[in-house]
């Protein structure tokens, strides 16, 4: 593979979703229609889990979350029973892109992506990603381009994230999410015009943030959508403001520039949680000594480990964990490999709500990724294959409802959620001018995909370590 | 996979005395690594290699999958380059002061360090730059403070992640 003068930038948009893009709006997001026209396109399969943390570094290094021992953003450190720790850059083992390409005296521009944080030099420009503690003084490298990033953004400053995400109005997430959006393209345009690089990787989440707190307002088959909603139109709205800055981005800079647009996960609609724990103990598998005052979340202390063999930790989906003898403290579980298959298959027999099969789909980690580093979950569970999403909270002592109260609440237990994330989010390919690539080609692609195929754009050799393919940018007329 | 380090600056032999560190946390870390010198150096752990000699040992270290650090002491900036540009994976951490006569400031380093770091600043921006790399992972799994970990597990929880 011959040296080649072409940039490539990866514009990372968080939880954009195809169903929006290439079906519900495409008519209305010139940019995407003529990517869709003269480009190739597709669905891009995520990480197991399709969560922010690990996919956008699976992404970036083409490994899979057990490679990168990376199960969520928050992981057991060892097999305790205490709290799990949050992740941040010092979790990675495996180069990314950006590293790659400065061990080759390449430069980058990395802005926004998720784990980066405490940021490291790379050749070249690097802003971290969520999560970023409030209180962090460094979050760029080098550290003077913070002050690069206030001075760019203007009044308020460069904004790492949305704040109070829970208990803003609704008119003022909205115009915070697009304040996000505008504030994030600013900077990143701006340090694009200003340095020189190879690779420009940026993500943005102001996407994921609107999918999870206005999806039911948009979709009116959501059990808690209301048809008068003043916000029924804002997805749409905001993906056609999306469109026109990627457009606008994309044409600052330049025909030489290939460009790729992608996103870590996709979302659909969320029909409500569902009580995990409670349903363990309902099967006689978690044993609770004492219960919350008020409905809660499930602590360590108010488990009876000596009659517990397994619990359930999770947002958008869950990890299972099993009680393991000779591996927890207090493990009684004996066989785990023969208890992991028949838990796997009550978990996939799960009755829902009125007693249909739930459709949970349940990944077992050691069959799923090509190694387990860290501490992986034994059981991977999509609550009714990502319908639902899990809820930590469990009754207080006499207080547990009968039936399907008590496992299946409308919401989150952290305030409104309309949607989940999905398995499949998008990726477009514009080439550079001049390129003899497809036109107008779908394709359905891989996350582990991307990182292979831009070294490859870049003239770089992908590392044998990776996972993913090189995509075949050619068609018909390339 | 085995790395070239080479720092450069007048005063880089000053590093030296932290060579048993240097070999001792690169070791923690996964990482066989051999110290050079340009230049001798009152440290016994410091092997002194000779500028032009410098490319066909570091390729034979890497061969053993051996990394290097190298106490680059050669003054002229087309002289370093061209070593550098024949050593296997090179990393290159750039002390030069732009004020002295004798070096002239190279071009294309991956970190120019500030002028007045000290000697134990330097070794940390050493790992640093080999961590933002990914040469060598970070020291400790986990940076976050407990009240930063709290503070961000409110935040995932608001957000709906955990």
């Amino acid at each position: 593979m011959g040296a080649s003068a072409r940039r490539v930038a990866v514009i990372g948009i968080d939880c954009l979703t195809p169903q929006l893009v290439f079906d519900q709006h495409l008519d209305q997001l010139p940019f995407f229609h003529g990517v869709v026209e003269r480009g190739v396109w597709g669905k891009l399969r995520s990480t197991v889990p399709p969560i922010t943390i690990p996919a956008w570094l699976c992404m970036a290094s083409s490994q899979d979350p057990g490679q990168l021992g990376l199960y969520g953003f928050r992981n057991r450190t060892n097999h305790s029973y205490g709290e799990l720790s949050v992740a941040d850059a010092s979790w990675l083992r495996a180069p990314t892109l950006w590293q790659l390409l400065s061990r080759k005296r390449r430069r980058s521009l990395v802005v926004g992506v998720p784990l980066t944080y405490p940021p490291r030099p790379i050749l070249g420009d690097l802003v971290s990603g969520v999560p970023v503690p409030a209180d962090a003084e460094v979050y760029t490298a080098p550290k003077g381009l913070r002050a690069e990033l206030d001075e760019i953004a203007g009044d308020g400053g460069y904004i790492i994230d949305v704040g109070d995400f829970r208990t803003r109005s609704p008119e003022d997430l909205a115009q915070a999410l697009a304040e996000l959006r505008e504030n994030r393209f600013d900077v990143v345009e701006a340090l694009a015009a200003r340095r020189e690089w190879d690779l420009l990787f940026m993500v943005e989440m102001s996407v994921d943030r609107l999918h999870h707190a206005f999806w039911a307002h948009a979709d009116p088959a959501h059990p808690l959508h209301d048809p008068e909603t003043p916000f029924r139109h804002l997805l749409r709205d905001f993906y056609i403001a999306l469109d026109a800055r990627i457009g606008r981005f994309v044409e600052s800079l330049g025909d030489d520039t290939a460009v790729l647009v992608v996103s870590d996960h996709g979302a659909k609609t969320m029909k409500g949680g569902v009580r995990f724990n409670e349903w363990l103990v309902r099967e006689g598998l978690l044993t609770l000594k004492a219960r919350p005052p008020k409905l809660g979340r499930l602590k360590p202390e108010m488990i009876d480990w000596s009659k517990t063999k397994a619990w359930a930790d999770g947002g958008y989906y869950t990890r299972v964990f099993c009680n393991v003898k000779g591996r927890e403290p207090e493990g009684v579980v004996e066989d785990c490999d023969a208890f992991v298959a028949e838990l796997k298959g009550r978990f996939e027999t799960m009755a829902g709500p009125g007693g249909a099969p739930l459709g949970n789909r349940v990944f077992v980690p050691k069959e799923t990724y090509q190694a387990c580093e860290n501490v992986a979950p034994d059981l991977i569970v999509y609550p009714g294959d990502l319908d639902y999403r899990a809820n930590a909270q469990v009754f207080p002592d006499g207080q547990v409802p009968a039936g399907d109260e008590a496992l299946f609440p409308l919401e989150n237990d952290t305030g409104v959620d309309g949607a989940n994330h999905a398995q499949h989010g998008v990726w477009c390919y514009r080439p550079a001018k001049g390129e003899a690539r497809a036109a107008g080609r779908n394709l359905d692609a891989e996350i582990y995909d991307i990182a292979p195929t831009v070294l490859s754009l870049l003239g770089e050799e992908p590392p044998a370590h990776m996972i993913g393919r090189v995509l075949d940018l050619t068609g018909p007329q390339g | 996979m085995a790395f070239s380090l080479f720092l450069i600056g007048p005063r880089v032999s000053a590093l030296a005395e932290t060579a048993p560190d240097l070999v001792e946390e690169l070791s923690n870390r996964g990482v066989a690594a051999q110290i050079i010198s340009t230049t001798p150096v009152d440290e016994e752990m410091v092997k002194t290699v000779e500028a032009d000699a410098l490319p066909a040992h570091l390729t034979g270290l890497a061969k053993k999958d051996l990394s290097a650090v190298v106490f680059f002491t050669e003054p002229a900036r087309a002289a370093r380059e061209a070593i550098i540009d024949q050593a296997p994976d090179p990393v290159v951490v750039d002390w030069c002061k732009l004020d002295d006569p004798g070096f002239e400031r190279s071009e294309g380093a991956h970190c120019d360090l500030a002028d007045e770091e000290q000697v134990l600043e330097g070794f940390a921006e050493i790992f640093a730059v080999l961590e933002g790399l990914g040469y060598v992972p970070f020291a400790d799994r986990g940076s976050l403070t407990p009240e930063q970990d709290a503070e961000l597990v409110e935040k995932l929880k608001e957000l709906g992640y955990v």
